[in-house]
């Protein structure tokens, strides 16, 4: 039995508790009372602008900073004041921080070497972890003569051969392009799942979270906006920074005229009207978020539960598979729908066309309680010039 | 030079705050103070003795008032202070177009070129001295080439230590500003052709501005050499250039004066001080940071 | 609708003919071997000329060359004044270099790795001597040697050249240090290391060409200088004194030529290797050589 296997203890669960924790640098409040319960064997991404402390708490459970209140267990044991080196988790690093004066197979011996494992041992797993991360006959060159795509297999490959409880990945994918970014994500989903290490992984990129992530936890100022699987965060957005920072979204303030059926309207006049699921609570408007792919071109009469409200085209973006529409609505906000192009040479609306928009009510999501002054939204889509 | 100030200006990777430093600095610094800051004082000290070395002997403005007072000096100062700024002025000449040559032009000669300047530098400087009298001889190099009589000025005299400083301190002049110019992004250049620049439009309002953090640091690491050199004095010039390194020189150990040499000393030791500090100053807010 | 302000002005474009492009090209690339001739003269012209001259069968330094002759060679190699200077001159560097290494190294770290209170000021008490002229710090030592009435010989020449030296060693380490990437060294503890062996496994060697480098740089720059050795060497004699009390005697000059040949190519090879070990140790192959220079 290895050591690494013993020091992975009850029963290899790589649970990690993220316990209260506060980070401050000087003045600046980097992590704010954040805990988050990553069981054994997740892939947890933790998804956020920068400076949203994603990284800094990354770096807690690593060791390489300390918090200054709260708790880091890993496997039901306090490591708060433990020093990185003897915790049993490993990071991968943004810039990989391969040892540029050693081969590939001296980068990927070098913790093991460090533990004092038997030779025979170390030789083994690095031949194993080589196989893992297919890198097969590179074990001579060094990091300077591989690719980025390499290089980067290596550090995944110099941390994994450690057996660690958890492997905790700092942007790992930042430096690839996006080609190699895109075949990387689906290499270390697959490496996780056949590893069945804990993984924590820190992101900026939406889309690569939603990939790989069993769960997420979306981070902005420091605190968890909302933790949930990718189709909840899609579908659910717990916040508007949340619906904003998860693909594209609408967000519309919606005034409650009328409440009825488990339904909020507000009305338009003309028998436009938008309509939401009843929060149950709140008085006067609440913040709506609807996807773009949720909203249809009416082709007929809109069923009772439906939302109708008709508006001018903007703008007419072509994206492949999908046409977006910036649409003005006349209570001023603009929307983005996006109509799937599942036929060649179909009629194309154009700017300036007068179109009537439908959505099911279920589809239009109550992010909260509307503040009465218009907020700034994040991230709103923008489109420069008007054509008049 | 500048990195050493570099250093503190910067913070390295991992900076802790230590008391791990005070036991690795420890060492360095006392050895600092016992054989660098201590004579320094001592020489400052002796500056303002009546009768020195002898301490005893009550303290004095006197040795000050008599190098500014000699017009000696005063003659010395302005020859020193020509040829320095001629040399300074040919070296930049020089520096300017080599230093753009090989941080925009060279390819593959670039590191050639530094290696060349490198090792020029690293070589014994009083055999390069010594060189130029070979060649600027009565019966030198550049006498055979020119048809007619000897041209006597050209050894021993101010035109020799011109043209001898100037030679010599080329990798100085030329390496900062080289340093500068590297930093310039290649495609300002290119910005600057696309909206129609020429070639002394782009070196007068694009060049020269980003190089002159690399200027001002040439200036430091050449001009003071220059001041207080009395080697290539000694060995190429003649009466007409006599330069205040040989005067302090001659001061301590020619006429035994140690109360003039060292007050003139600490003079030029103040001057070599403001003069960096100012050209640092300079040098740092002239920086663009990219 | 095109703002007014943005409409475009019209192409008037003149376009030169290609052969005056060309030729234009031609002239341009001619100036610059012009000037790169020039200045390469002005670089090693002199030791060109001692070159020849050391080979030249006269004592008399003039042009033309007279015979071929290795006799300035021989007698340069039986001259036991010249022994003894390059014998000081080897012995003060070889003291020098370790000194310098050892200390230019903790500087280095000490100075790029912690934040404390007087960092500034440490780091313009190192960075002085190299300010400084050096003919104001002999005169200090000299002055404070004799008033201290310490008998000047090579070890007051090794002290103060140490002084003098160090902070360049300092330079070239503290240059390589900050190329160091911290996250190398947090890797290296995220695998298990202590601060030691951090040092040891990553550190060290990250910098053990600058190191090699340093100590080349140190030992040149201790051998060839003057100015600390004329003050405070007292009777003795190193190479460059020597060089300098023997080109005044005529007699002398053709053996001066032929030592200074011999000296100069040894220094091209050490510092050719210390370049090469420079670059070496990083794949920003100008960036050093500059930091060592600047």
């Amino acid at each position: 039995m290895s050591k690494g296997a013993e020091m992975n203890g009850s029963g290899g669960s790589g649970e990690i508790v993220v316990d209260r924790v506060t980070k401050r640098f000087d003045e600046v409040v980097a992590v704010n009372d954040v805990s988050l319960t990553i069981p054994g064997g997740e892939f947890f991404s933790m998804l956020g602008p920068s400076g949203c402390g994603k990284t800094t708490t990354l770096r807690m459970v690593a060791g390489f900073e300390m918090p200054n209140a709260g708790r880091i267990l890993l496997q039901g044991h306090d490591v708060t004041h433990v020093a990185p080196a003897k915790r049993n988790v490993n990071m991968v690093f943004q810039a990989y921080g391969l040892f540029p004066h050693m081969t590939v197979s001296d980068n990927i011996a070098f913790g093991p070497k460090i533990k004092k494992l038997p030779k025979a041992e170390i030789e083994q797993r690095v031949k194993d972890i080589l196989h893992t991360v297919r890198l097969e006959g590179m074990e001579d060159r060094r990091p300077g003569q591989l690719s980025g795509g390499q290089q980067q297999r290596v550090a995944l490959a110099r941390a994994l051969v450690n057996r660690p409880a958890a492997l905790l990945l700092d942007e790992p994918l930042g430096a690839l392009d996006l080609k190699l970014r895109k075949e990387m994500q689906l290499e270390l989903k697959d490496l996780q799942t056949r590893t069945g290490t804990t993984f924590v992984y820190v992101t900026h990129d939406q889309e690569e979270a939603m990939t790989m992530s069993d769960r997420i936890a979306v981070m902005n100022l420091g605190v968890v906006e909302q933790l949930a699987t990718p189709k909840e965060l899609y579908q659910r957005p717990a916040s508007a920074f949340v619906a904003g920072f998860i693909g594209t979204s609408n967000l519309i303030t919606l005034r409650v005229d009328r409440r009825h059926d488990g339904l909020v309207t507000m009305d338009l006049g003309e028998g436009e009207r938008i309509l939401a699921p009843d929060p149950g609570t709140g008085e006067g408007s609440a913040q709506i978020t609807v996807r773009p792919e949720w909203i249809k071109l009416a082709s007929g009469e809109a069923g009772t539960r439906a939302s109708s409200v008709s508006g001018t085209i903007a703008d007419v973006v072509y994206l492949g598979s999908v046409t977006q529409l910036l649409v003005d609505l006349r209570t001023g906000e603009r929307l983005s729908v996006h109509r799937l192009n599942d036929e060649v040479d179909a009629a194309e609306p154009r700017p300036g066309d007068r179109v009537v928009l439908n959505w099911a009510a279920e589809h239009s999501f109550v992010i909260g309680l509307a503040p009465s002054a218009r907020d700034p939204e994040p991230e709103p889509e923008r489109v420069e010039g008007r054509s008049s | 030079m500048a990195s050493v100030l570099g250093a503190v200006e910067r913070d390295g990777p991992r900076a802790r705050s230590g008391r791990g430093a005070f036991g690795i600095l420890i060492g360095p610094v006392v050895l600092l103070i016992a054989l660098f800051l201590m004579p320094m004082l001592i020489m400052i000290a002796m500056s303002f003795v009546r009768y020195p070395p002898n301490t005893s002997s009550g303290f004095t403005w006197s040795h000050y008032q008599q190098v500014l007072q000699d017009p000696i000096n005063l003659h010395i100062a302005y020859t020193t202070l020509f040829i320095g700024t001629t040399s300074m002025a040919i070296m930049l000449l020089i520096s300017l177009p080599l230093a753009y040559y090989m941080a925009f032009k060279a390819g593959r000669l670039e590191l050639f070129l530094l290696l060349a300047l490198v090792l020029a530098d690293e070589l014994a400087p009083v055999v390069k001295v010594y060189a130029w009298q070979v060649i600027l001889g009565r019966e030198g190099f550049v006498n055979w080439l020119i048809p007619g009589p000897p041209v006597e000025w050209l050894l021993f005299s101010r035109f020799a230590v011109i043209v001898t400083l100037s030679a010599s301190y080329i990798t100085y002049t030329t390496i900062p500003i080289y340093a500068a110019m590297k930093a310039i992004d290649k495609s300002m250049f290119e910005a600057a052709v696309d909206l129609g620049a020429g070639w002394w439009t782009q070196a007068r309002r694009i060049l020269i501005p980003l190089a002159a953090p690399g200027i001002f640091i040439a200036m430091i690491l050449v001009y003071l050499p220059m001041l207080t050199d009395f080697v290539t004095a000694d060995i190429v010039g003649g009466t007409g250039s006599y330069m205040m390194g040989q005067r302090v020189r001659d001061l301590i150990l020619g006429a035994g004066d140690w109360g003039a040499g060292s007050a003139l000393n600490f003079m030029l030791l103040i001057i070599t001080l403001v003069f960096s500090w100012v050209a640092y100053r300079f040098a740092k807010l002239n920086r663009i940071e990219a | 609708m095109v703002d007014e302000v943005l409409r475009p002005a019209g192409v008037g474009i003149d376009i030169p003919s290609p052969a005056r492009v060309r030729a234009r090209a031609a002239v341009n690339v001619g100036l610059w071997r012009l000037f790169l001739s020039f200045v390469f003269l002005a670089l090693f012209g002199p030791l060109v000329v001692l070159l020849l001259f050391s080979f030249n069968d006269s004592s008399i330094l003039a042009f033309p060359l007279s015979g071929f002759t290795v006799h300035w060679y021989e007698v340069a190699w039986s001259d036991t004044l010249l022994r003894l200077a390059l014998v000081n001159s080897v012995a003060v560097a070889v003291a020098v270099t370790p000194l310098c290494v050892v200390l230019g190294t903790l500087t280095a770290f000490g100075l790029t790795r912690f934040r404390f209170r007087g960092r500034g000021m440490i780091g313009g008490l190192v960075g002085a001597p190299l300010i400084l002229p050096w003919l104001i710090i002999g005169i200090a030592a000299l002055m404070a040697y004799s008033k201290l009435h310490v008998t000047l010989n090579l070890r007051t020449v090794i002290a103060t050249q140490t002084i003098c030296t160090f902070p360049l060693v300092t330079a070239i380490v503290a240059a390589q240090l900050f190329r160091f990437e911290k996250v190398q060294e947090e890797a290296a503890i995220d695998l298990g290391c202590s601060r030691l062996q951090v040092l040891r496994f990553i550190i060290l060697p990250h910098i053990a060409s600058a190191l090699a480098a340093a100590a080349i740089f140190a030992f040149t720059w201790s051998f060839n200088n003057f100015e600390i050795s004329f003050f405070t060497l007292g009777f003795q004699q190193t190479f460059p004194t020597w060089v300098y009390s023997s080109v005044r005697n005529p007699e002398h000059t053709a053996v001066v030529n032929a030592i200074s040949v011999v000296i100069s190519v040894v220094q091209v090879g050490l510092i050719y290797a210390a370049v090469k070990l420079l670059r070496h140790g990083s794949e920003d192959e100008t960036g050093v050589i500059v930091a060592v220079a600047a």
